[in-house]
Order: C-alpha cells, then structure tokens, then sequence
C-alpha cells in the first residue's frame, strides 16, 4: 500500500478530482442554487487550505433549451472556472442504458464518465448539494491518503428552510440545524455513501467505477460499490469528519415519506445491492464515446452505440467473495 | 470369729455375713448373665444383619457381570449415537451452507432475471415505436 502524500501537492496534475453530476432542470427545486452553494463554499475551503482539485462536472443528457450548467458556474462563479472541466453526455445515452423507464437520471452512469476521465491522484466522488465538512478538509489537506482504501464521511442533514445564504462550518456543525443522523459503522461504513466515496483513481479504475450492470436504479448503487470494494479486499475507512446535505423537496429522504409514488422516477426499485456485485466491462464510463471539445474546459460525448454497454451482460453479475464479517454486511 | 466360723461350718452353717455376701454375689452374677445376654442378643442381631448384607452383596456380585455387560452396552449405544449426533450435526452444518449458497444464488439469479425482463422490455419498445 503505498501512501499519498498530502493532496496540497500537485505534480503536474490535480491532486484531487471532485466528481459530481447535475443539469439545469431544476431537480428538487432550486438545483443550481443548492449546487452553486455548496460549490462555492467547497472551492473557498479547499482553496483556503491548499488543497489542489479539479471539478469534474458531468452533465448527464442536458437540457437543449437551457443554458448548460457549466457555463452558469463560470458566469456565477468565475474563480471556479479554472478547476472546471466539464462533460455533456448525450441525451441519447440515457435512452439507450437505462433499464427502467421510469428513472429519469442515471447519476452513477454519469459519475462513471467523470471518474474515467479524472485526472487527479485521488477521486473524490459526490453529489451537487454537499458541504464539506472542516474534519474532511483537513483531511484533505493535511493526512497522507492510503491507495486501495476507500474513505467515507457520515453525512449530516441540515433542516429544511435553514438560511444558507451566508453558510459557514459554524452554522453546519451547530446540531440545533441538523436533524438525526446515524453515524457510519464498519464494516462498510454505509449511508448516504453516494455523498463522500473518495479512492485513489488507480483503485477506483481497478474496481471500474460503479454498477453498469444493473441498471434499472440509483438507490443503492452507491451501496453497491462499496459492497464489491469490499469483497476486493479494499479497506473501507471512516475519513474522520463530516459533510452536510440540505434536506430539499426531491431528496430520497424527504421523497419516500411524502411522494413515495415518485419516488421510483427519481430512484429505481429496491434491489438486493447487499448480495450481489459486478465487474464491469473494459469500456465502462462510456469509454468509447467519441468526444468533442466545445471549449476550452468542457467536452461534448456524442453518441455512439459502441459505447454502449449490451442491455443484460448476465455473467457479470456475481456473487460478493465471502470475507470476515460478510454476515455483518448481509444483515446490517 | 474364725473358730465360730469353723465351727459353724462343721456343722452345715454359715454366718449371717457370710450368707449376706454371698447372696450380694448371687446378685452381682445374675445381672452379669442378664447383661451378658443382651449383649449377646445384640451380637446376633448385628450378625443377622451381616448376613442378610452378606446375602445381598452375593446377589450383587452374581449380578455385577451382567450389569457391567449392560453398562458396556449402554456405553457403546452412547458412543454410537454421540457419533450419530456428531455426523447429523455436520450434515446439519453443510446443509445450513449451501442453502446459505443457495439462496444467494437464487438472489443472484433474481436479479438476473429483473435485467432480463427489463432489457425485454426495452427491446418491446424499440420494436414497437418505428411501427
């Protein structure tokens, strides 16, 4: 196992890569503006401390007829924009991977394509709404990342309707604005895992990005990748901090207890992603989709059926090697 | 005195002493025999009791052998059905793993069968929409 050092140093390329996804359609209300938020605050901090990154924007299917939301965070945030690279993925990918149509976003898909194509030392894969906490960013700063272990933080929800206008670590940490959350516990230190799963990019490509195999959700794919890094013999570790989600109109959280007949739309069905895990094919992250630069940060993937991975690849749907504390994972 | 006693004794008779002292041992002599037989019932009936332990104790050992042939045999089923119980507990065991297994194969194979019917799916409505 070989340690990073700190990812304040950069040696020719980023040392950390931050993948999310997101497009401008107003998901769970005010989108951009949670994301814009959040990215905000997570550039300051991490710049603060010297961490160098770069955002990998996924762009999953975006919408024609509204402005892309790379180029609303170099408009609205152009000390962001040199960080930024940004990739737009074909609407036609959508309808010709998803399994389920009733899902309306295939988030791990898009994760897949930003995590294949980071270039930082570390890969830091997480969703559009999320704060960082200071715990994580001294991490980050400070602490030698282990290759071949997966770092997961316990995400924090903030309460529906708190001011976010002026957010600070102080206002985040205060748990008079949290809700109840459940601490993350070993052995695979799951919960809220799509909102912190960060590896070392040489590991993450060794376990080829998430689940492309089943297709037909998003809830517990997350769970899922942690399920089959796991059975690989990864470490799974607690990074020692946390990160703060704001409970929104859209969020699974809020959804399933108040429209739990869209929840399937935004989330897939309930599958068994405790007890079976994948190995994608060679190409996954749409590897073979032709890209196009359209500027300077962001490319386009057009679509290709070669780049798309067959309908049902049944033998790669496997059974988890059976580890120490595998009953732990089957029941937890 | 010792002439009178003499004389007394010559002609068949004894001085009042000498009959009061006699009769005393008369007494010491009877109560002596009493006590000698009880002591001598109670020997007998200690005996008796011997005998009748002696008794059993023979009947014990003409039976030792066959209740130690008994023994034998109930140590021997004993050992068979410890081994029997063993060997069930080992089947048990493997049983418990490969439904384990199994069931897990059969989650695999469920969820198999959702992509199928998905990817179908998918297909029926690729077929359908140029019609």
């Amino acid at each position: 196992m070989t340690p990073f050092d700190s990812l304040t140093l950069a040696q020719g390329r980023p040392a950390l890569s931050i993948v999310v996804t997101g497009r401008n359609d107003g998901h769970g209300g005010d989108f951009n503006g949670r994301f814009l938020r959040t990215l905000a605050f997570n550039h300051d901090r991490l710049t603060e401390r010297g961490v160098t990154y770069e955002l990998v924007l996924v762009e999953w299917g975006p919408p024609a007829d509204r402005p892309r939301l790379s180029d609303i965070v170099r408009e609205t945030l152009p000390r962001v924009a040199p960080v930024l690279a940004g990739y737009l993925v074909d609407p036609r990918y959508h309808d010709a991977c998803s399994l389920n149509p009733r899902l309306t976003y295939m988030e791990f898909l898009a994760k897949n394509v930003g995590i294949r194509r980071a270039r930082g030392r570390a890969v830091l894969s997480t969703n559009a709404d999320i704060y960082l906490g200071r715990g994580v960013v001294d991490t980050l700063a400070g602490t030698a990342i282990e290759a071949r272990t997966v770092y997961r933080a316990t995400r924090v929800d903030v309460k529906l309707g708190a001011d976010e206008s002026q957010v600070h670590w102080d206002l985040l940490e205060d748990t008079r604005n949290q809700t109840a959350n459940k601490p993350i516990q070993p052995p695979l230190y799951s919960g809220g895992s799509g909102d912190f799963l960060l590896l070392d990019r040489d590991s993450f490509h060794a376990l080829r990005g998430f689940n492309e195999i089943y297709r037909l959700a998003r809830l517990g794919t997350d769970l899922n990748f942690l399920v089959k890094a796991y059975s690989s013999g990864f470490r799974i570790v607690d990074i020692g901090g946390e990160v703060y989600h704001t409970s929104h109109v859209g969020s699974f959280r809020i959804s399933k207890n108040i429209v739990p007949g869209e929840v399937e739309a935004s989330w897939g069905t309930d599958w068994p992603a405790r007890r079976v895990v994948y190995e994608n094919p060679e190409f996954w992250g749409l590897r073979d989709a032709p890209s196009r630069q359209i500027d300077e940060q962001t490319a386009w993937l057009d679509f290709s059926w070669d780049a798309v991975p067959p309908l049902a690849d049944l033998r790669r749907l496997v059974l988890p090697v059976a580890r120490t504390g595998i009953a732990t994972i089957t029941q937890s | 005195m010792g002439l009178l006693h003499s004389l007394l004794g010559a002609v068949g008779l004894a001085s009042a002493g000498q009959v009061r002292t006699a009769q005393q041992r008369a007494t010491d002599l009877k109560r002596a025999v009493g006590e000698s037989r009880e002591e001598a019932a109670r020997w007998k009936a200690k005996a008796n009791e011997l005998s009748a332990k002696l008794s059993d104790a023979e009947h014990a050992a003409e039976r030792l052998p066959k209740v130690e042939r008994q023994l034998q045999q109930w140590k021997q089923r004993d050992e068979m059905h410890a081994a029997k119980l063993a060997e069930v507990r080992e089947r048990m065991r493997r049983a418990e793993r490969a439904a384990a297994l199994s069931q897990e194969h059969l989650i695999a194979t469920e969820t198999k069968l959702d992509i199928v019917e998905a990817a179908l799916g998918v297909l029926d409505r690729r077929t359908r929409r140029p019609l």
